[in-house]
């Protein structure tokens, strides 16, 4: 294991050696040829008209812009991606969660270490901390009343288990995207099927979610929000009654019957995370506090931070209140001092998903940098070509008087200016091809002309192609094509600046 | 050794026992086997020899663009021999001009670029910048004195041999050489152009007091310069002295 990660840290750090040394390299290169084309007036009006001179030239370059083009697009589109996939990962987390143990109660049960009340007295003013929300979470069957087909239903099972979160709907606004998720299926809410974007009904008040139903026969019940796809397994449309049967938090000898109770279905959300949409339902925390006859109101908060990115100094920060007030435990599973297993960014919660997509966009940029690579394998071999070509011109040059650094500096330059000249080309059709409305007219093409579908709304759960440009990676191609065509210059300037005027000039 | 040359005046260009062996494989093969010579400035001399003597390596070597296998040359008095590649390229640059067979010229550049290449080379960007104007007039006046005026801005593919060649020796001179070096400079022109270029080759020389090493097959182009020189065998095997400017002969 050790030699495994001192392996892997070596390798690591080899690898970065070795780029920063190429990189280094082509600084140098680039910086002697600035200078020489500086101070020697030949140099810059040669590499130009060497550059225009050749039509091959237009075939390097154009084999740049479209290897750079290609990277901005891909990259693109995977940003797009993934920063959709994150949303659908994300589903219903706030930016960090609180999630205390509970401790016994001395009656055979457990309790939570103190009210919602007090945790959020204890957390008045603390820095970073915008709202607070309690939530609390059980599990039970949901059963849909008067479903003929039942037994059909019954053959998927885990489709009757529920995941029941209590929320408190209007402190619930102010730390996620609840509105959002209660809210009609917009173009660019991902994570959604086909189906699922047109059964999605939302409860009749936004404001007031949980309103119960004005209902003719009977008395109303109970609110409850389906999650979209459990909705869609189970049949379940707005108004339908359902049943949640679950276990008490009292032994079960003193409350022989489960406790059970029915609900009205006042809507449906969708946070976008299938898991959540298909497995969880929503009610208030006086109605799971009814279902279950307890007095406890939370068994998690969720917090919203003025900018997720202080997540580390709010941990901090609640942790010292709440560890004063005896409020969390602070430690981990071995007993440490920790705040990580009570406090969690969502990205912790979520670790594991989200560390398989950036690795997926690490990957990603890697193998598309081959492409680059061949693309300015192309440049290479054409300016091979064209030293072996001007190996005569090059003798007289040195007959001129020319030394090997502005014949050098001639070729670096060439290298550059081509390389240039092809990034340009690529950044500018990169980046007017990663529009979403250029990927959607290419998209609607394909599929007119030649009936090609490109992309599966159903597979990957979004109404049509994201694309998000991210300037710093568009620079780092730049950046590192720039390098990599310095680099592949430097091979035939240094054999052109070598070359023996003698013996170039002796052959015609 | 010969004592022709005048030994009180400074030489611009001096080989003294220059020695240039090839190898191939694992054989060497001696070409220049010990060559003295010297030039004065603004002198004329021609270099004539069997083909394969090695002409064209001895010019090479004063040309600086090869070095002797042993043995010194020395520009203005000044051992060159053992000079870096860069320093040996500033001293082509200022001091000596080459004119070849087969013209050389920058197929990219138009005549005037050609010509004005050999100033701009080793001048700093802003002092060609600020000159530019003054260059340009100066390199169109060259052409126009080799007779070139209408063509300053064709390229060498639109030009003919004995057009080319006036641009190659406007290029060659347009730096204001001490030593100009030619190769055959009519070998591939007819008689008529050659014997045109050779006049015009003369007529700068004698204005700009250019020294001018000339080889030749044409023993009649030989002998319109001052001194003749033999190569045989790797060595000079004689230096006539000759009246200089000789008409041809009938
Ligand atoms: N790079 C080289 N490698 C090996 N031998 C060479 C090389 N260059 C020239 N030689 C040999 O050196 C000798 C002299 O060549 P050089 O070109 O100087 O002759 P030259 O007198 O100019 O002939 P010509 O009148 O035909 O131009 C020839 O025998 C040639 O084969
Ligand atoms: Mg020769």
């Amino acid at each position: 294991m050790l030699a495994e990660i001192t392996q892997v840290v070596v390798f690591q750090s080899l690898a970065v050696g070795v780029a920063a040394l190429l990189v280094a390299a082509a600084l140098a290169a680039l910086l002697f040829s600035f200078v020489q084309t500086f101070r020697r007036a030949a140099v810059l009006p040669l590499a130009v008209r060497y550059a225009c001179s050749r039509w091959i030239n237009i075939v390097s370059v154009a084999g740049v812009a479209l290897g750079v083009a290609a990277i901005i697009v891909v990259m693109s589109v995977m940003n797009g991606f993934i920063s959709t996939q994150r949303r659908m990962i994300r589903g219903s987390l706030s930016d960090l969660t609180i999630q205390p143990r509970a401790v016994p109660d001395g009656n055979g049960s457990s309790r939570m270490p103190g009210s919602f009340e007090e945790y959020q007295s204890a957390l008045e003013g603390c820095p970073h901390v915008v709202a607070l929300a309690p939530r609390f979470i059980w599990y039970g069957l949901l059963f849909p009343k008067g479903v003929l087909d039942i037994f059909n239903l019954g053959r998927e099972g885990q489709d009757f288990a529920a995941k029941i979160i209590a929320v408190d709907p209007n402190a619930e606004f102010k730390v996620s995207e609840f509105r959002r998720w209660i809210s009609p299926v917009g173009e660019d809410d991902p994570g959604l099927r086909d189906v699922e974007r047109r059964i999605y009904t939302p409860p009749g008040d936004l404001d007031r979610p949980f309103a119960r139903l004005e209902r003719s026969g009977s008395l109303p019940k109970d609110a409850l929000l389906l999650g979209v796809s459990k909705a869609y397994r189970l049949r379940l449309q707005k108004a339908d009654r359902v049943e949640i049967t679950t276990f008490g938090t009292k032994s079960s000898r003193e409350n022989p019957t489960p406790p059970n109770q029915l609900f009205d279905v006042v809507g449906m959300f969708h946070t976008g995370d299938q898991e959540f949409d298909s497995t969880v339902v929503l009610i208030t925390i006086p109605s799971l506090q009814k279902l279950l006859s307890t007095d406890v109101n939370f068994t998690e908060i969720a917090v919203k931070l003025d900018d997720y990115r202080n997540a580390d100094a709010a941990r901090e920060e609640i942790g010292k209140r709440l560890l004063a007030k005896k409020l969390i435990k602070g430690r981990d599973y071995n007993g440490l001092p920790s705040l990580k297993i009570e406090i969690q960014t969502w990205e912790e919660q979520k670790q594991n998903l989200l560390a398989a997509v950036d690795n997926e966009r690490s990957l990603l940029g890697f193998i598309l940098f081959f492409i680059v690579i061949v693309a300015t394998f192309i440049q290479f071999a054409t300016l091979s070509m064209m030293v072996n070509e001007k190996t005569r011109d090059i003798g007289i040059l040195s007959t001129l008087g020319a030394s090997w650094g502005e014949i050098l500096a001639v070729f670096v330059d060439l290298g550059v200016a081509m390389s240039l000249a092809g990034e340009i080309a690529g950044v500018a059709l990169g980046l007017f091809l990663a529009r979403e409305s250029t990927l959607a007219a290419v998209e609607r093409f394909l599929e007119d002309r030649f009936g090609l579908k490109m992309f599966n709304p159903d597979v990957y759960l979004l109404k049509s192609l994201p694309s998000e440009v991210d300037l710093v990676q568009v620079a780092i191609i730049a950046g590192a094509t720039l390098v990599a065509g310095v680099l592949f210059a430097i091979v035939p300037a240094v054999r052109a600046a070598r070359l023996d005027p003698a013996r170039a000039l002796r052959y015609e | 050794m010969s004592d022709l040359p005048s030994q009180g005046e400074q030489a611009v260009l001096e080989a003294i026992d220059v020695h240039r062996d090839y190898s191939i494989g694992s054989s060497t093969i001696p070409v220049l086997k010990g060559v003295n010579l010297r030039f004065l400035p603004g002198e004329t001399v021609s270099l004539v020899g069997r083909s394969g003597v090695g002409k064209t390596t001895l010019l090479q070597i004063l040309g600086l663009l090869d070095r002797p296998t042993s043995g010194q040359v020395k520009v203005r008095g000044r051992d060159v021999s053992q000079l870096s590649r860069s320093q040996r390229a500033e001293v082509r640059r200022r001091e000596i001009g080459f004119v070849f067979q087969f013209y050389h010229l920058i197929p990219e550049l138009t005549a005037l670029e050609n010509v004005m290449l050999s100033q701009r080379i080793g001048e700093p960007f802003l002092q060609a910048l600020a000159r530019r104007r003054s260059e340009r007039e100066r390199a169109t006046a060259l052409l126009e004195r080799v007779g070139l005026g209408h063509r300053i801005r064709h390229r060498p593919r639109q030009m003919s041999g004995g057009e080319l060649q006036r641009t190659a020796i406007a290029r060659a001179l347009f730096a204001k050489p001490s030593i100009l070096l030619c190769d055959e400079p009519t070998g591939n022109l007819d008689a008529d152009t050659g014997a045109a270029i050779l006049e015009l080759l003369f007529q700068l020389q004698t204005e700009n007091r250019t020294a001018l090493v000339m080889v030749t097959h044409d023993l009649e182009v030989a002998r319109r310069c001052e001194r003749l020189v033999t190569l045989r065998d790797g060595r000079v095997e004689k230096e006539e002295l000759l009246a200089a400017g000789m008409p041809p002969i009938q």
